[in-house]
């Protein structure tokens, strides 16, 4: 058969057009492999051609885009190919018994690969944009991403120093602390005042601590029940737990989550708390006495 | 970026032209011509060479790829060429002279360009410039003739990543 005879012409001629042109993907692979591509592309036509099939040139042009695409075969040097496997053909078809049949089943293989080869090399193109979308907006979340973890680590270290300074302790007399709260008495607040209550009192040997909340607008039942285990706390230190400015709503919070503060005293205010504070202590707030040469 | 070693000069005129192909990014252009220690470019003289590349260069690390090629493509509205025929080939073949209205001074390379059919050609590029503003300069000749070009690094060396040359291959 004419393609069996031809097919060893075609796959020398078409490796050496490949091979010829410089700056081409075909150069830069080299000769032999040019020649192994020609030889692929050739066994494919005569396994395709006489059954008017494509499957063997599919495999064949697959297996090529696999191979050189990433190595960087574009549209030029697929055209180059396609131009060459159809140059190399025909001069090959007009050297030996060619009928009009043949001619169409070779004309429409040929047809074929062209189609199949620039949708293959569309395909792979459509990828790698899509993979570079893909990569680029990875690539932007992991930068917001970033600056989210930065921006979190700077917020979370405002709001360490802000805790710090909203739980001042204050010694207004031996064995007396002041602690004033401002603002929401949440959970992690409640536990950070019970561990620096506790440290202050075994630095100071304070015995009675006033806890101001009349600056707490609301606080909620964990944070109440905190407010009781303090107190514990406080007691087992051999140190009492005053808690003075209840709001009515705090008042309210209470009553309504059914918290027991037996145990804790509750005062109104700041000043009658720090005349109970006093009164422990066996000290008074009073008069100055005049002086005897005024 | 490849640097000229010798008297190279470049014309102020195609510089320009390049930063008004940038448009919007008047800000961009005004910080770069400042750290090249200048506050505009006089578009009737002529610059050191290697001083002249390095606005390109500059420009386009801050900008990117895509953006250089855009501006490539407006550069022959803009940039002194030598008159232009409505023949694809010739429009091609005057990419060299067009370089050299642009730049001149020994060893400042060149463009060679080599037809394989009607409708495909390799351009070998030697000249200063970044190489994505080589591929938007052919696209932009082609596009001045309604022709959409695809227009292909070929494999192997870049002037960009320290090689002697760019490849094109331009389809037509």
């Amino acid at each position: 058969m004419w393609l069996e005879r031809s097919a060893p012409a075609i796959a020398d001629a078409l490796a050496t057009k490949l091979y010829a042109r410089p700056h081409t993907v075909f150069r830069m692979i080299g000769e032999p492999a040019c020649q192994a591509l020609a030889r692929e592309l050739s066994r494919a036509m005569r396994a395709d051609v006489p059954s008017g099939q494509t499957s063997a040139l599919r495999d064949a042009l697959t297996e090529m885009m696999r191979a050189l695409a990433p190595k960087g075969l574009g549209f030029s040097a697929l055209r180059q190919l396609l131009q060459a496997l159809r140059a190399v053909t025909i001069d090959a078809t007009a050297t030996a018994e060619f009928g009009n049949a043949s001619h169409r089943a070779v004309e429409s293989w040929l047809y074929q690969g062209v189609m199949l080869a620039s949708m293959q090399l569309y395909a792979y193109h459509e990828a790698q944009m899509q993979e570079q979308a893909a990569r680029l907006e990875v690539n932007q979340l992991e930068s917001q991403l970033d600056d989210l973890k930065v921006a979190l680590d700077e917020k979370t270290r405002l709001l360490d120093v802000i805790r710090a300074v909203s739980t001042p302790i204050v010694p207004i007399h031996d064995g007396v602390l002041v602690v004033p709260l401002i603002g929401v008495l949440d959970h992690e607040r409640a536990t950070l005042l019970t561990e620096r209550v506790l440290k202050a009192i075994v630095a100071t040997t304070a015995q009675v601590i006033l806890l101001d909340l009349s600056g707490v607008p609301v606080f909620d039942a964990q944070a109440a029940e905190m407010l009781v285990r303090t107190g514990r706390a406080v007691r087992l230190l051999g140190a009492e737990l005053i808690l003075v400015g209840l709001s009515s709503a705090i008042a309210r919070t209470i009553v309504e989550l059914d918290v027991d503060l037996a145990g804790i005293t509750t005062l109104s205010t700041l000043q009658a708390g720090l005349g109970l504070a006093l009164s422990r202590r066996e000290l008074r707030i009073g008069p100055i006495e005049p002086s005897p040469d005024r | 970026m490849r640097t000229h070693e010798g008297e190279g000069r470049y014309n102020g005129a195609a510089l320009n032209s390049f930063l008004l192909g940038l448009g919007h990014s008047d800000a961009l252009v005004k910080k770069v011509l400042n750290d090249a220690g200048v506050d505009t470019i006089d578009p009737g003289r002529w610059y050191e060479i290697n001083w002249a590349i390095g606005i390109y260069f500059a420009i386009a690390e801050q900008i990117g790829r895509a953006a250089i090629i855009a501006v490539g493509k407006k550069m022959i509205e803009t940039a002194p060429f030598p008159p232009i025929d409505r023949n694809i080939k010739s429009l091609l073949m005057s990419l060299d002279a067009a370089y050299r209205l642009n730049a001149e001074g020994p060893n400042i390379g060149g463009i060679t360009t080599e037809f394989h059919d009607d409708t495909s050609a390799t351009s070998v590029w030697t000249s200063m410039g970044p190489c994505p503003l080589n591929i938007g300069i052919i696209q932009g000749c082609c596009s001045k003739l309604g022709i959409h070009a695809i227009v292909e690094h070929a494999p192997g060396e870049c002037m960009d990543k320290g090689g002697a040359s760019c490849t094109y291959h331009i389809s037509f």
